[in-house]
């Protein structure tokens, strides 16, 4: 069982094993309470056997004494101070005791009852506890009651708890191990389903399947059901999101072309006005377009890609419109690296960065993956993106990132594209820096996360 | 040099259709998907301009299908969403370029010259056949320096026969790249246009390889 401090697993082991160990310790008292108390009344029972046999084995001598017909043949009263004793008295005169008492007496408080009895507490000859019985008899032919008293140690009594104590508490520990594994298997068994629901998460996770599947039980169905239908609207509103761009692009895009063209024989200087304002319209419907494209967190859910895929596309893809120019693209340290994201921004960002190494290389491009592991922030790891252009004074670097702005005004594109990808940067909680390549050129080094 | 533009705006249709010409491209226009499919299909073209957001059949369909069926005529890519990842399903859908609206027209003409040569092995924008020269951009022939005067007709033949120098041509391929889809097609004219070009270059420009069609008179030592 996989145990983590904060676990449901953890939760209900935990508790169950707090009540079974209370609810075996109060089983154990009240054995214990249970054993001696009927111990003690057999003890009891034992020693009133005794005083109605030696009452029995009494009888008158006719002169006022006693004699015992028969002694108790049991030998732990002929064993000196062996804790087992017995004493007929009349007044405070013994007639006659058991062997064991050797000179000393039993002494009881108070009057004797004539019958069966409570036993009493007393402390024999050695000081040791004893358990006391006795009955004040008149025997026929006698003037005087007499006592009779018997006695028996209490350590044989607490010995005897003492060994079923033990022995209970070997068993009750047993049962309550028997009970901890009962109780483990069932809680695994019945939290199954949340593992199976576990395992469809990181599924989706893995981006190995879109919703949640399998059987769940009618208490986590809602859970599943909800999380499915947020799954599917988080999806749709994406894909709305895209469709919507996509038409608004078409929708604008072909006018504006048609208005370019036409406007292409106006000459001086309303011409260039026509010219300059079409080409800000465009830049900033491209710039809004590739925001409302962009998932973001919106989807982060399942959101796994493959950066060297992504990469491999884009390639395939600069290398059939950069034919002509001979570039050579070259990558490495890209495998298994997974960004933790949507594929079509990280599309859009590294088409940007790609595409604009391109357009300034003289022939040399290089990407290199690496991951990176800092135990505070996750997992991340890093693009490096360099190419053998002419590069961008420092002082520039940080005005390229802005929107529209252009170094060059010669080079075909929008002046977007960086700027672009800082947006998508910055939406992931990543890092853009700039800096000059050891080959010359530009170095993009980018920061994302893993998955 | 003959021109498929598929796009179903009608103004930009014409718009380009109309550059094309000027740049000495005949032009066909299909104005949706499954038009432009069957266009590409059934007649010969040397370069088509597909635009992507299509009604009836999307441009990337109908890319698909051609290149499904081995259509290896050049493929250029005209798109409003200009998204790295549409770029990336286009090209890897066979196409051979890809251009974002709005363009400059030059733009677009350049992208065509470049993807006509490329075709028929002519890096450079000059190509020479021996004296000859074609120059696609300013849509002239030169002879030992000097322009040649030619009519619209005659220059789409011998820019034609020039860029596939080393090969015989039929009187039905030259057809299939001169001829627009609605324009007559009349194989006599073929061997008149011949004729007034062997006039203006001298006879020998053009050998007929009887049974199998013309050949541009190879040039003295570049090929047997």
């Amino acid at each position: 069982m996989n145990l983590d401090h904060n676990s449901l697993k953890l939760r209900l082991l935990v508790t169950s094993m707090l009540w079974v160990v209370f609810a075996l310790i109060i089983a154990w008292y009240l054995l214990i309470w249970l054993f001696q108390d009927h111990i003690e009344a057999r003890f009891d029972a034992r020693l009133n056997d005794q005083v109605a046999e030696m009452v029995a084995a009494s009888e008158s001598d006719g002169q006022g004494g006693v004699r015992l017909t028969w002694e108790p043949t049991d030998p732990r009263y002929a064993l000196p101070h062996s804790g087992w004793y017995w004493q007929i008295s009349e007044g405070s005169q013994v007639i006659v005791a058991s062997r064991s008492m050797w000179t000393d007496r039993l002494n009881l408080s108070g009057a004797l009852p004539a019958d069966k009895s409570e036993a009493l507490l007393i402390t024999g000859p050695n000081k040791e506890p004893l358990r006391a019985l006795g009955r004040a008899i008149r025997l026929p032919g006698s003037e005087n009651p007499l006592s009779f008293i018997v006695a028996g140690p209490v350590a044989d009594i607490d010995s005897d708890v003492a060994e079923f104590s033990g022995d209970a508490r070997l068993v009750l520990t047993a049962l309550g191990m028997l009970l901890l594994i009962i109780i483990a298997l069932q809680i695994s068994y019945g939290l199954k389903p949340l593992g199976n629901l576990h395992l469809a998460l990181s599924e989706i996770r893995a981006g190995k399947s879109r919703l949640m599947r399998g059987e769940f039980p009618g208490e986590v169905e809602p859970i599943v059901r909800e999380l499915n239908a947020l799954l599917e609207h988080n999806s749709g509103l994406l894909e709305r999101a895209r469709t919507q761009a996509g038409n608004l692009a078409h929708a604008l895009k072909n006018p504006l072309l048609i208005i370019q063209n036409e406007t292409t024989n106006v000459q001086g200087p309303r011409g260039q006005l026509v010219h300059q304002q079409l080409k800000t319209v465009n830049s900033i419907i491209d710039h809004q377009l590739s925001k409302a494209r962009l998932a973001g967190s919106t989807n982060l859910i399942g959101a796994q890609t493959s950066v060297q895929s992504v990469i491999g596309d884009l390639i395939y893809t600069l290398e059939i419109l950069y034919q002509d120019r001979n570039i050579s693209l070259t990558q490495a340290g890209l495998e298994n690296l997974l960004f933790r994201g949507d594929r079509q921004d990280l599309e859009e960002l590294l088409g940007n960065l790609i595409d604009n190494a391109c357009k300034w290389a003289n022939g040399t491009i290089k990407i290199a993956g690496e991951s990176l592991d800092y135990p505070d922030s996750g997992r991340l790891f890093r693009l490096t993106i360099e190419d053998d252009g002419p590069g961008i004074p420092a002082a520039e670097m940080l005005a390229v990132l802005q929107r529209g702005h252009r170094l060059d005004e010669q080079t075909p594109g929008s002046g977007i594209g960086l700027n672009v990808a800082r947006d998508i940067v910055k939406l992931y909680s990543g890092k853009l820096d700039l800096d000059t390549s050891s080959i010359g050129g530009l170095r993009v080094r980018l920061i994302l996360p893993a998955a | 040099m003959r021109v498929l533009v598929v796009e179903d705006e009608t103004e930009i249709a014409r718009q380009v259709a109309d550059a094309l010409a000027r740049a000495g491209y005949v032009v066909d226009v299909a104005h949706d998907g499954e038009q432009g499919h069957f266009l590409g299909d059934t007649e010969t073209y040397d370069v088509i301009v597909l635009d992507l957001g299509l009604p009836a059949m999307s441009g990337l369909t109908v890319l698909k299908n051609w290149r499904g069926a081995s259509l290896k005529t050049p493929v250029l890519i005209l798109s409003a969403r200009s998204s790295w990842q549409e770029k990336v399903s286009g090209l890897r859908a066979g196409a051979d370029d890809y251009l974002a609206k709005p363009f400059e027209m030059e733009e677009l003409i350049a992208r065509v010259d470049v993807l006509i040569r490329r075709q028929s092995g002519n890096a450079a924008a000059l190509i020479i056949c021996g004296a000859a020269t074609l120059d696609t951009a300013a849509l002239q022939i030169t002879m030992n320096g000097n322009a040649v005067t030619l009519t619209a007709m005659e220059y789409r033949i011998a820019a034609y026969m020039m860029m596939n120098g080393d090969r015989v041509l039929s009187k039905t391929e030259l057809m299939d790249h001169i001829y627009g889809l609605d324009e007559d097609k009349d194989s006599n004219t073929i061997e008149v246009l011949i004729n007034r070009l062997r006039k203006k270059f001298g006879a020998d420009f053009i050998v007929t390889q009887r049974g199998h069609g013309y050949r541009i008179r190879p040039t003295n030592g570049e090929r047997p």
